[in-house]
Parts: C-alpha cells; structure tokens; sequence
C-alpha cells in the first residue's frame, strides 16, 4: 500500500488542484464523455470531488502496483505505469487513453519522485497540446522556512513522508520549478499553492530557530520575508500551459558568473549636464577600472536624454563600453536607485550623484576593504566642498565657493549613525547580496534620507568595514534647488520617524565590541542624570545662590541642538586626546552666571559650531542630490 | 631656450585674436617621472577621445602631436609599451618620445620638448592627467576672442582656489598642470624660466609673462581634468618633504623676480624663524644663489602684473 494516504480538503494540495482545474477547464468540457488523467495518483483523494465538480470520468495512473489493484477495487479506473522518458511516457499512456479525449490532467507531488521529471513533462506537454487540455502539477517546496531555519544550523531530517520524503530524487524552490517546467516545454499560468505556517518540518517544537517566540526566529524571519517569496509555502500547486521546450541546462546556476568588481549607480536628471561630465571624467581617471557605470536618466525628457546620450557618447571607449544609460520615467528619487541596483552587475554597488566628485582611488580604496573585509559594506569618507554655477564666456561650469570640510566621521559607527546619517551615499558601497540575495529595496515612501534608511538596514545585518581614507567630495549647492531645499522640515523629520520606526521593528545585529559601548553610554546617561538632578535639586531650594536659569538654558540648548549633537564626531578626536574635554551639561550646572556667559560664547566659537552653521539655516546633509 | 625681449604690449595684443579663419594644430607635451605605464595609458586614452571629437566632429583642430619627455632614471616607457599605445591610439594623436636621462626638472623638461613644437598650440599637461573629452576645443575657444594669451583647464576633484572672473574667466596666472598656451607666445617669452625654478611656480611666472604682454590669462571652468590628488584623513593637503622645500624656494625667487623684496625679507625672516627644516633649507639657498648671482633680474618693477596675496599668487576665494 502506498504511504501516502490523504484525503481530499478544500485547503490541500487536492482542494488547491481542483480549484485550479475549475478556473481553467472549460464548462463545455465537463461530461463523462472526456477524462481526467491523474498521474502518479496514489490513493486518488481527488477523484470523488473531481468528478463531482466536473463530470468526467477520472483515470488513475500510478507506479505502485497496489494502490492500483485499491482502486480497481474502489471500483475506479486506475492504470499501473512508471512515468519515464518522453516516448515511452506517451506510448504507455496512449494505452491507457485509449482514443478517449483528454479534458485535464494532473500530476500532484509526484515530479519530485521520478528520475526523468523532464521526460514526464514532456509527454504532459504533448497530451495537453493535442488535447488542447489543462494540466495542474504541485511539487513541495523546499525553501519552506522551516527547513531553511533548521538547515542553517545544520540540521536536516529526512521523513517517511512530507517536506523531506526519503524517496524524493529532487527538490524544488519556485525558481528552480519554472526551470524544470519550461526544460519540459510547460509554462504556468496560474497559481494556488498551499500555505502551511508550520509545516511537517516543524520540529522539535522547542527549536530556538523555529519556535516563534525566540528573537532568534525573530531575526531569521525578517530576513527570509524580504529575502525571497514563498517562506510559508509547502507545495506549489501550478497551471500550467504547454509553449516551447527550454534548454535542460537552464535547472542549474551558474556559479560565479562574471562580474565587474563595482557597479556605479548614477542619477542624473539631465538638467545639469557639466555637473555629468565633471563626474564621468573622475571616473575616466580611477586608478581601478574594474567597474560598470549605470546611468539612471530619471524622468528625461527628449532633450534632456539627448544631451545624457552626448555625455555618454563622448566618453572614452574604454569607459563608454562600460557605461549604459538606464532610463526609469517613473516615481520618486528612490526609483532609480531600486532600478539601478536591479540592473547592476557588480559585487558591490555604490551610488554616484551626478554633482559629486569621486577622487581617483575612489574604486581602488573599496577594493582594499573588500579584499580586507569581504561581504560587508565598504565605507570610506566624503568630505563636503560648497559650489555653485557660473557661467563662464557663455558656458555652463561649476564654481566651488568653500573650502574643503571634514564634517563625517573617519570611522563608520553605528551607535552614532542610529541618530543620523553620517555617511553619504557616494562613500559606501553595498555588497550585491544586500539587494540580490537579502531582498533589501530603497523605501519608495520616503522622499528623503532613503539613503540613511538603507544603509541603516543593511548595516545591521552585514556589517561595515571603514577606512578614514577621504575619497569623495559631496558637493553643497550653496544656490538653487538641491533635495535640502525641495523639501519642508516636516517632511524630513516625518521620514526620520519612518525610519527609526522600522529600526525599532527589527532584531539588530550589532558588531563585535558594542557591550562595550553600550555600557560606556549607559553609564554617561546615569552619571549625566544624577548630575542635572543634583542641580535641578539647588534649583529647587531657591537659596538665591545659584546662575540665573536662563543662562544655564542657553548652554543647554546648544548642547541639545541637532548641529551639536550631528558635529560630535568633529569633536571626537579633541576628547579622545583629552577625555577631560568631552563637554557635558553637568560640567555647567555650578558655574557662576558670568561663566555661564563666557561659556556659551565659546561653545558658539568652537569650530564644530561654526563649521555646522549651515545645518542650522538648513537641513542636514544627509542625502544625496541628483541634478 | 632664448628668452624674448621687450615689445610694446599693443602689439601683442593686437594680433589677437589668435584663431580666426584658420584651423589650429594643437602640440601636447608632458614630462614624465617615474609615471606608471597604466597611468601614461588612461591619460592618453582621453586626451585621444578628446582629439577625436576636436579634430573629426567638431573641426576644431587639425592635428594633434603628443611628445613625451622622460626625466625619470629609467625608462617609463619602454618601445613595447610605446608601440601599444601607437597601435591604439595613433591613428589619432601622433606619438613622441624621448628618454632625457635625467631629471630636467619641470620647467627645463618643457623647454626641451618645446623647442621641437611646430604647430600653433602648445598643451602643456601633466601626464597623469585625464581630460575631459571636450577639453581641447574648451581651452581653444577663448582665443577665437580678443586678448587671450593663455587657457587654463578646472583641475579636478580638488579646484585650484584662487580666484577668476565668473563671467569672463580672467585670473592671475594658469597652472600648467593643464594649460593652452599659443606656441610663438611661448616662443617669444622665452618658455619657462628653467634657470629660476626648478618644480614650482614656473607657471606662476610664465602665466605673469603673458600678462606682461598684454594679453589675457583665462579659467575654463567647463574644461575639466582629473589630475589625481589626494586629501590627507582629516582632510588637509600634504605635501611631501621636496613638495615643501620646492614650494619654499619658488616662493623667495617669485618675490625675487617680480620686484617684491620686501616680500623677500619677510619670507625669508619667517622662514629662518619659524620655518621647517625645508624652509630654513631653501632660505640657506636662496641666500646663496643671491651671494653667487644666480637669480634673476627683477621685472614688473611697477607691480602691474604680480600679485602677492597672503603668501598666495592670486586672491583665494578659499582656503584649500
């Protein structure tokens, strides 16, 4: 007998199929007159519904003997037959037809028994061709997350029947399924497949990556959701319409496929075509040339698309045959970074503004921290240089107005970056797998910072590897329309909420060291409270001693302020020389009123404040502009 | 090289515009020293784009020569590596090199390879610098206009500071990391002053020259260029020890030449006070040359050219 003894239900495998079969098969098809072939049938928990929902008469085929002579027992037509190679498939099934119209056919968790699957499909493919018929295939799928969770802990259970059946020849995910079908000239058309949230696989109960509670499960969950589809599927239940026979080989990957070292995404909205070609020729000049250049035209209109392709057309060939034009005419900024990332090729991909500069070991410098630190992001430093457009005997050009200002931190850390972004998008490069393997897109509802929000998440799952080698130049309109100016405060301080909203939604992987860090920062935090509330307390008793609240509000203030607290890192090396010189509220609260005074006006002297004035008329620099 | 004598600067001026109905040739020449062959390549690459889009697109140019001289020890460029860049891109830019064997220095090196310019321009570049592909008719086009006598490239990721006029390019001098400058102009000025500056501010002087003539130094801020300059990680300049002494000394023989002795006292009191071991070296040199007669006559005595700026040789918009 056979092992697999399941009744029919509206939500299996068998429900699914006949569900699938009445959306397909013709009203005018449903009489006694054609049959229904059920490959690999076993215990025929089809056939009752089945031929009462449609009338036809249904044919059992299966390999096993005794389920057969079961049925012919139940008093049902059923065929003993090893489905095989094409044409051995087609001959033997001729037989069993018997010149008799076929209206539909199904082979139900029975592809991944055979040895020739192709051979079976093939032959499926010719009846539903002749026949003009509909076939339905289910096989269980593999990348249940049950199985993957266990699997990446190293446990792999094999059982009598279900998921891992001992007696499957192959697995399949969706993708490696879509492969089999077209090798075997099969092409799906719809879809039901059955959704199990705790499949046969689920167990041991108590498995800290299955059991739902645990923060493990937690983790490994968000990323399979947004890794790939189908976590929750035990078996693809598929329509399927025969078309033209695929090659075989399409079933396996490709190993490593050939890949530049690093795609450069670049937006540019072809209005500002010298700013293009400034960046283009640092590109031109990079002392790596193992990359690939997108250019993402976004919302080009015809003219602007024609002086894009110039720029490009122009390039030298080296760089021109490494350089495509991509061009997405839909949605926000984030459209093209999305569509970008889907098309690069590279290991790694980094974005490139249009008016941002990269110096010539730009390429170089990721190549040496992914040689050092593979598979992380790839983080060096941009400092900041203001300009401005001139135009210059008639022609369009580009004027830097400043100096150049080290504002972002030599170091990638991602305590301070859980505040802000102090990374620009051109001074990270993301490994592809973020995008390809993890699922990871840039948020479309935001309108700024969708920068700091992928960087953040990408950050916590696959790490950074930093060098405080400066390799770019973020440049700062300091006149006309950049995204700083396009947008309100609002809506900046609405997306910063968005996104640390989804920080907090998700388990994070911290990096080695941050035990430490977090304790350091809890114990400042106690010590900075039980400071303010020793003062507060002489506040309080009014003794008439004490500085004139006011002047102890200003201090506080400046050290509340986003440009203080986003300058802390210019700070940094001051305090990591001299700890003594951290500036904490606490070193204020017993302070007379005229050093209150003196000490505002130095705190509104130091560097740090003066370099982060701009932050203070505007908002931070904090994402990219694409011109 | 013969230095040029004195000629009214109207005459000069009036032959301007240089380019009218004729179309110029255009000579590159760059010195190397110890440029890696990778390097060499990628600079020759643009600069053949370039002259491609100048010479069978635009019209602009004619032709187009590039001469290497080599001031390094040893060959940069060994007759393989040169019949592979001939192969790609001499159909395009014609070829030259000559291995001097020994370090000339920037000033000297030009002058040598200069003397053997037959065509109307001279592009005097840097040879690990990766132009634009539209730089050559950018830094041609100010002299289809009255009064130009040098054009000078944006160098990037880092723009010289010092300050142009927005509108029409004018600025005090041109670096030579990439600059256009009219062949008999050069001619006439004599080339760089090879005999005073050894690494630094031959540019300064010779852009100061031109100005001389009358004629007219001008920024093309959409005529760009890579030249590969790094910033230290906190986001300074760092000039190596020789970039420092070279610096040093250029400054003194600048105030020197272009009648700031005033200046001269100062930098060298400051440099023998407060200097670096490089400073102090190049006031000890200076004061030599000066004790041998090795410096050279001072011009512009009415100061209507030379600029001195808080240690700078044009007004800075910024500092760098």
């Amino acid at each position: 007998m056979s092992n697999y003894e399941n009744a029919f239900a509206p939500d299996n495998v068998y429900g699914h199929a006949l569900a699938l079969l009445l959306d397909v098969l013709p009203s005018g098809e449903r009489n006694d007159a054609a049959i229904h072939l059920d490959l690999g049938c076993g215990d025929a928990a089809l056939a009752g519904p089945l031929v009462e929902a449609t009338g036809l008469t249904y044919v059992g085929v299966d390999a096993d003997g005794e389920s057969v002579a079961a049925l012919v027992r139940r008093g049902l037509e059923a065929h003993a037959l090893a489905l095989g190679g094409e044409q051995e498939t087609l001959e033997a099934l001729a037989g069993v037809i018997g010149g008799r119209r076929v209206a539909s056919i199904s082979m139900l968790d029975t592809l991944e028994h055979l040895y020739d699957g192709t051979g079976a499909l093939r032959a499926i493919r010719r009846l539903a061709f002749d026949n003009e018929c509909a076939a339905v295939i289910s096989v269980p799928n593999v990348t249940h997350r049950d199985i993957g969770f266990k699997l990446a802990l190293g446990d792999w259970q094999y059982t009598e029947t279900g998921l891992l059946d001992t007696t499957h020849t192959r697995f399949f995910s969706a993708e490696s399924l879509e492969r089999e079908l077209a090798a075997g000239g099969l092409y799906r058309t719809a879809r039901r497949d059955v959704e199990l949230e705790m499949s046969d696989q689920h167990f041991p109960y108590s498995h800290s990556a299955l059991a739902a509670g645990t923060t493990l499960h937690h983790l490994l969950r968000q990323l399979r959701t947004q890794a790939a589809p189908d976590e929750n599927t035990n078996q693809f239940v598929w329509a399927v319409a025969p078309g033209p026979i695929g090659d075989r080989a399409v079933f396996t990957a490709q190993r490593n496929p050939e890949r530049p070292f690093l795609s450069v995404v670049m937006r540019t909205q072809g209005r500002r075509l010298h700013c293009l070609r400034e960046a283009l020729t640092c590109l031109a000049g990079q002392t790596d040339e193992d990359f690939e250049v997108l250019v993402m035209g976004h919302r080009l209109e015809v003219q602007q698309q024609i002086g894009v392709e110039r720029v490009i057309e122009d390039l030298p060939k080296s760089l021109r045959d490494r350089t495509r034009l991509v061009k997405v005419q839909h949605g926000n900024r984030v459209a093209p970074l999305n569509q970008g990332f889907e098309a690069a090729r590279g290991h790694y991909i980094v974005i490139l503004d249009d008016d941002d500069i990269p110096l010539a070991h730009w390429v170089e410098t990721f190549r040496r921290l992914a040689d050092r630190e593979p598979g992380r992001m790839l983080r060096a430093v941009a400092v900041l240089q203001n300009i401005d457009a001139v135009e210059t005997n008639g022609q369009g050009g580009i004027r830097t107005t400043g100096g150049i200002e080290k504002l972002y931190p030599s170091e990638f850390d991602i305590f301070d970056h859980l505040r802000a972004n102090f990374t620009p998008n051109m001074a990270i490069a993301f490994p592809r797998g973020v995008f390809h393997d993890l699922g990871m897109r840039f948020d479309s509802e935001l309108t700024t910072t969708e920068d700091w929000d992928f960087i953040m998440r990408a950050a916590v799952v696959v790490g950074v590897a930093s060098s405080p080698e400066i390799t770019s130049i973020y440049h700062w309109w300091v006149r006309g329309e950049s995204s700083r100016t396009m947008h309100h405060q609002r809506e900046w301080d609405r997306n910063n909420g968005r996104i640390v909203r989804k920080l907090d939604s998700r388990a994070l992987i911290l990096p080695e060291g941050s035990a430490s860090r977090i304790r350091e920062v809890m114990a400042e935090r106690d010590a900075a409270r039980a400071t303010a509330d020793a003062a507060e307390r002489r506040l309080a008793i009014g003794s008439g001693v004490g500085p004139d609240p006011r002047n102890l509000n200003e201090i506080a203030q400046i050290l509340e302020s986003r440009s203080w607290r986003l300058s802390s890192p210019l700070r940094l090396p001051a305090v990591l020389r001299s700890p003594s010189r951290r500036v904490r509220f606490s070193t204020y609260v017993s302070m007379s009123d005229e050093d209150l005074i003196h000490a505002a006006e130095e705190l509104r002297r130091s560097r740090s404040w003066r370099l982060t004035s701009v932050l203070r008329r505007r908002p931070a620099p904090t994402g990219g502009s694409a011109g | 090289m013969a230095r040029g004598k004195d000629v009214a600067v109207g005459d000069w001026f009036d032959r301007t515009p240089l380019i009218q109905d004729q179309v110029p040739s255009v000579w590159v020449q760059s010195v190397l020293y110890k440029t890696p062959v990778r390097a060499v390549d990628r600079a020759v690459e643009a600069l053949a784009r370039s002259a491609e889009l100048a010479v069978m697109e635009d019209g602009v140019c004619k032709r187009v020569v590039l001469s290497y001289g080599d001031c390094s020890p040893a060959r940069c460029l060994e007759d393989a590596d040169l019949e592979g860049l001939r192969a790609k891109y001499g159909w395009i830019v014609e070829i030259r090199y000559t291995w001097f064997g020994e370090n000339l220095g920037s000033a000297r090196g030009h002058n040598r390879l200069a003397k053997d310019c037959d065509l109307e321009f001279m592009l005097v570049l840097n040879p690990d610098i990766v132009i634009a592909p539209r730089v050559i008719q950018h830094l041609l086009e100010p002299f289809t206009r009255t009064g130009t006598g040098m054009s000078e490239a944006k160098q990037l990721p880092l723009e010289h500071p010092k300050d142009y006029d927005p509108v029409t390019g004018d600025t005090s001098w041109a670096a030579t990391a990439c600059a256009m400058i009219p062949s008999e102009v050069f001619r006439h000025i004599g080339g760089f002053d090879e005999d005073t500056f050894f690494m630094y501010c031959d540019d300064v002087d010779f852009s100061w020259q031109v100005r001389l003539l009358g004629l007219r130094v001008v920024f093309q801020p959409n005529a760009v260029v890579l030249h590969d300059k790094r910033l230290s990680s906190t986001g300074g300049w760092d000039p190596t020890p020789a970039e420092r002494y070279y610096s040093a000394e250029a400054a003194l023989l600048l105030a020197h030449k272009w009648s700031r002795p005033d200046l001269v006292e100062r930098i060298l009191t400051d440099f023998e006070a407060h200097g670096d071991e490089n400073q102090t070296r190049a006031a000890r040199t200076y004061r030599t040359r000066v004790a041998q007669g090795d410096v050279p006559e001072p011009i512009d005595g009415d100061r209507r050219v030379g600029v001195f700026d808080n240690g700078y040789y044009a007004k800075h918009r910024f500092e760098l």
